[in-house]
């Protein structure tokens, strides 16, 4: 059980978790059909198929302590509602882009999921526990694309460098705190990010560098998570339409 | 009647490798039974895995042919491994062309082929046409096959 004073905090934390799996599912599942070559159009839908069940997850989590329905939350909220990272809703661009996001944040969560592990609170352990174990493919992949972009031809390099100037310092915004979240790390319910970043920093840049990629100092991050692009906007359009334009649409 | 309840669910497939039923994949961790009320509690093997709605109604419709009147299905969120697969779910696996998960200590290691048993077998795709599956092809032999993920 969590004490209720904790409640709202660990709503808003496990919002901010599924938003960030389902918006990137859905740039993910853009490359549906697109992907360069067929394994890699495979791999893509299975990445996105794992983010939307891990945004199922935390949602199921969430309804546990607040009775909302997951479904409704993800297909009838507004933009402004949603509480996703601005890394995740920027366009797919090229599958350098595509890439060079998918490992940073793969990265940061293998990083914070492993934390979560040994939360007080047994339900988001065992949540963690479970999808430390998929994401760990995750990882495998991304750091290999990463790899393989940087060191392989001139173009792709440079597509690889150019994806990450953009990307990097908005990767800071993940490890930046809800207001709530300072008494969830108090009774150790959630891992502190904010003590995350530097290892986190630490690790992604061996790797790029290891790639001959260079991690851009500096450059904007943003304030909160109801801080969004105009991007969320017609991504949300797209992914809630069937939804709001039929209600009543039940599953197939 | 316990008993008889645990062999209908044996008859409840994975659609997505139907030569296994979820009691050997160590999916269902226990059933109840009172009067005619069952309630069994399952997991999922992989979080996004598409096919939980539809075994969760192929559990219900199985316990019902059994006799129950009433089924509660219960979705644990506990993390499933495939250490929890039967030694019988392996054989199945391989005798179907797929390779069985390895023991999880060797996780990061690649199975031998399941057609000629050649260690040379180099990974395609970490990910294959499900979640719980990648692709690799055989060196020796030439065979492109998928291989359980050890998890």
């Amino acid at each position: 059980m969590i004490e209720a004073y904790l409640k709202d905090a660990l709503v808003a934390r496990l919002t901010a978790w599924a938003d960030d799996e389902v918006v990137l599912a859905q740039r993910l599942s853009e490359w549906v059909g697109h992907a360069p070559i067929l394994e890699e159009d495979i791999a893509i839908a299975n990445l996105a198929q794992d983010e939307l069940g891990h945004a199922k997850v935390w949602l199921e989590l969430r309804q546990e302590l607040d009775g909302s329905d997951p479904d409704r939350l993800v297909y009838f909220r507004d933009p402004l509602e949603f509480q996703n990272a601005v890394l995740v809703e920027l366009p797919k661009g090229d599958w350098a882009f595509t890439m060079v996001r998918q490992y940073l944040f793969d990265a940061y969560e293998n990083l914070w999921l492993k934390e979560a592990t040994r939360s007080t609170y047994a339900p988001l352990a065992e949540a963690a526990s479970r999808i430390l174990k998929e994401e760990r493919f995750h990882l495998k992949h991304s750091s290999l694309w990463v790899e393989r972009l940087g060191q392989g031809t001139e173009e792709s390099h440079r597509r690889a460098q150019e994806a990450l100037e953009t990307l990097f310092p908005y990767v800071r915004q993940l490890f930046q705190p809800l207001p709530g979240d300072e008494a969830l790390v108090e009774a150790r319910v959630v891992p502190d990010l904010k003590a995350l970043e530097a290892p986190y920093l630490e690790e992604v840049t061996a790797h790029l560098v290891r790639s001959g990629l260079r991690p851009p100092e500096g450059g904007y991050v943003p304030k909160s998570r109801q801080e969004h692009t105009e991007y969320l906007w017609s991504l949300l359009a797209e992914m809630q339409s069937v939804a709001r334009w039929d209600p009543e649409a039940k599953a197939w | 009647m316990v008993e008889r309840y645990w062999e209908a669910l044996k008859g409840v497939k994975d659609p997505e490798i139907p030569v296994l039923n979820i009691v050997e994949m160590g999916m269902v961790l226990g059933v109840e039974a009172e009067g005619e009320k069952v309630r069994v509690r399952f997991r999922p093997t992989f979080s996004g895995c598409p096919a939980i709605r539809l075994i969760r109604e192929e559990i219900e419709k199985a316990l019902r042919e059994a006799g129950a009147k009433e089924v509660e299905v219960v979705e644990a969120r506990a993390p499933w491994s495939t250490e929890d697969m039967a030694e019988e779910a392996r054989r199945k696996l391989l005798g179907y062309g797929v390779a069985p998960p390895l023991p999880l200590p060797l996780a990061g290691k690649d199975p031998p082929c399941p057609r000629c048993g050649s260690q040379e077998v180099v990974l395609k795709n970490t990910f294959g046409a499900t979640l719980c599956k990648m692709l690799y092809q055989c060196a020796a032999c030439g065979e492109v096959f998928e291989a359980f993920k050890t998890v």
